[in-house]
């Protein structure tokens, strides 16, 4: 068999297969660590966490972000690991495929309803990325909390997400 | 003698401060309008000092300040307003005013506050100030004056967050005109972003509609 398959094509073979347990083990690592509580969070709460959180993240990238959070009351721990989580994915996305140079971060309330608005002024969301990985966790997120994500993007006029939940 | 100007459109407030600042010994109020529209520039008696309020019907503090110190450098202006906000502060630093108050400091404060700069004291605590808010607020009120119905409407719809699709849905028009209302939303109220049209309008009292 070997022979017949030549050296090469069974590298390739093992090759993809490590591949795919290194893309298993990250997930299920990136798994196991968004269910976990950030410090940040656990200790100074989901304003404060996600200030910080924008804070390391204008140190390293060259993006200007403005973060607003005009809640009066205070959420359940697990929204608030929810609103983390989801923000930081936002983040990374924007960071890493976005181009973006400016992102308005606002969290709000209207009457019971939470509303989570993330904009950037990015390269916006193309059919053919819009299924990745980031964005299929977010709306599993919202939808453990009866929530609803809309996506607005259009070429090169930036993105904005919205998400809105009742806390009642 | 410190030759004192108050305007403010608030009739209580400006009488009030008239009669506070009358009864100290150093101070003349030789002018108070509660109209700034009204104001005669050609008419005003001497004058040191202006304490004028930022948030007016019709024009506001920042700009009138404009029409004084254009008229007269040596104006001392000081605002006094409800607005505690880093940009609005730093927008009246930056044309020459010499300080700005927060009206709930006490009498013993705004009398000190009036001699110091008047002897040439500037007076802006910025660090005070609430730095998340943004110049480009303080007209907003007057400019959402300006909206139509259906851009108050929709306004209200954006607030209550809101995707186009979702309001053009709701009002039976296609997604694209609720874009254009946006964009001239956003033109109106002097906004870059979608996030920052929704601080405004909250800040000027937009209720959401969910």
């Amino acid at each position: 068999m070997a022979v017949k398959h030549g050296i090469s094509s069974i590298d390739d073979d093992r090759i993809k297969k490590y591949n795919e347990i290194l893309v298993d083990t990250t997930m299920e690592i990136r798994d196991l660590s968004h269910s976990l509580m950030p410090k940040s969070v656990s200790k100074s709460g989901l304003k404060l966490g996600l200030a910080d959180l924008f804070e390391r993240s204008q140190e390293i990238h060259n993006i200007n972000i403005a973060y607003r959070y005009d809640l009066e009351i205070s959420l359940a721990p697990d929204i608030q690991l929810n609103l983390f989580r989801i923000v930081q994915e936002l983040l990374q996305n924007a960071e890493k495929h976005s181009k973006c140079t400016e992102i308005n971060c606002q969290i709000y309330s209207v009457e019971t309803m939470i509303i989570l608005i993330f904009e950037d002024n990015g390269i916006g969301i193309s059919e053919s990325n819009s299924e990745g990985i980031g964005l299929i966790s977010i709306a599993s997120r919202v939808e453990t909390m009866n929530g609803k994500l809309s996506i607005e993007s259009n070429e090169n006029q930036g993105t904005i997400i919205r998400i809105k939940f009742s806390i009642e | 003698m410190i030759r004192l100007a108050v305007i403010d459109d608030h009739k209580v407030v400006l009488d009030g401060l008239v009669n506070l600042l009358n009864s100290e010994l150093e101070f003349s109020v030789v002018y108070s309008n509660s109209n700034p529209l009204t104001i005669d520039f050609s008419q005003l008696p001497k004058i040191d000092v202006w304490l004028i309020d930022i948030q007016m019907e019709g024009i506001d503090g920042i700009e009138l300040s404009k029409k004084l110190l254009n008229l007269t450098p040596d104006y001392k202006i000081i605002f006094l307003t409800m607005h505690r906000d880093f940009g609005i502060a730093r927008m009246a630093k930056d044309l020459g005013a010499k300080a700005y108050l927060i009206k709930n400091i006490d009498k013993i404060e705004l009398i000190q506050s009036i001699k110091s700069v008047d002897e040439g004291a500037s007076l802006f605590n910025l660090s005070d100030l609430n730095k998340s808010s943004q110049i480009g607020d303080l007209n907003a009120k007057f400019i959402i004056n300006d909206l139509t119905n259906r851009e108050l409407e929709i306004l209200q719809h954006i607030v209550g967050g809101l995707s186009n699709q979702e309001i053009g849905d709701r009002l039976h028009i296609s997604p694209r005109t609720v874009d254009t209302h946006r964009t001239n939303i956003m033109r109106k109220l002097q906004v870059s972003n979608v996030a920052s049209l929704v601080r405004v309008a909250i800040s000027n009292g937009i209720k959401g509609n969910i």
